[in-house]
């Protein structure tokens, strides 16, 4: 416990971060089943997921936006669009935040345009 | 003696882990996004005091979905573009409690993400299927980048 407290000091210190590069959801304007030529119930269902890592509240790192979360969703359908889309965040975290995950979830079906 | 030591430390722990528990929240924080149709821009701020600020930072943007664009189109595939603030924080003195003095700038909006695209793609008309997100890079509090990212489908018209 000795070596922990001044290594927690230090981190509120710090404003709770040494290092930190995160990618954060900001935007995503996604397609409808009307701008789908043929949407229909059986378009393929898929899930994205893209998640930011914190370990020891001192480093933080992840690229955890819409941008990789979709490139998962489509990750086997390169060419498709996803539409009626869902989004949903997802945090996870251990023993007060020594280690926590947040992670983007997009829920969507794949449809051509 | 020593057994009342024993009982007094976990005490003392045990708000001060709350404390970091929130500090660390804000990592796993999203931004930019609620429930209301409030536009929330994306600014990167430093705190303490400021010496210098010159910012521009995304506020809004409507894309166009599918359903929106000419129908003669050639589509250009995925494209993307970004745009950052930077920013300085340097504390006045070696303390917990000491001010920083602070300086930010740097045009992160939209309009020149979006920019970055039409340089990269001379030919381009349009984006759709648009994803917008804030990348933050903070390395010791010290030095601080805010960008936002952009990745979208291209066309251009026939």
């Amino acid at each position: 416990m000795n070596r922990i407290v001044p290594l927690l000091l230090l981190a509120a210190a710090l404003g709770g971060c040494l290092y930190a590069n995160i990618s954060s959801p900001y935007a995503y304007r996604s397609s409808s089943p009307v701008d789908i030529k043929k949407a229909a119930d059986t378009d393929p269902l898929v899930q994205g997921k893209a998640c930011n890592q914190a370990v020891l509240w001192l480093v933080a790192w992840g690229h955890g936006g819409y941008i990789e979360s979709v490139r998962d969703a489509l990750k086997d359908h390169p060419q498709g669009v996803l539409y009626d889309v869902k989004t949903d965040v997802k945090i996870q975290s251990v023993l007060l935040g020594l280690w926590s995950k947040q992670c983007t979830m997009v829920t969507g079906r794949v449809g051509q345009l | 003696m020593h057994d009342g030591h024993r009982a007094r430390r976990p005490a003392v722990i045990a708000p001060l882990l709350a404390l970091f528990a929130m500090l660390a929240a804000s990592p796993a924080r999203a931004v930019g996004e609620g429930e209301g149709q409030d536009a929330s821009p994306g600014i990167l701020t430093m705190g303490g005091l400021y010496l210098f600020y010159n910012e521009q930072a995304p506020l809004s943007f409507v894309s166009p979905v599918p359903s929106e664009l000419p129908r003669e189109r050639v589509e250009l595939g995925e494209v993307a573009g970004r745009s950052c603030q930077h920013g300085l924080s340097i504390p006045t003195a070696l303390s917990f409690r000491a001010t920083n003095v602070s300086g930010a700038a740097g045009n992160g909006g939209y309009f020149k993400a979006l920019e970055s695209i039409r340089k990269a793609h001379p030919g381009i008309a349009g984006i759709y299927d648009v994803r917008t997100d804030l990348r933050s890079l903070s390395i010791l509090g010290l030095y601080r980048r805010l960008c936002v990212e952009i990745v979208a489908r291209g066309y251009a018209r026939k």
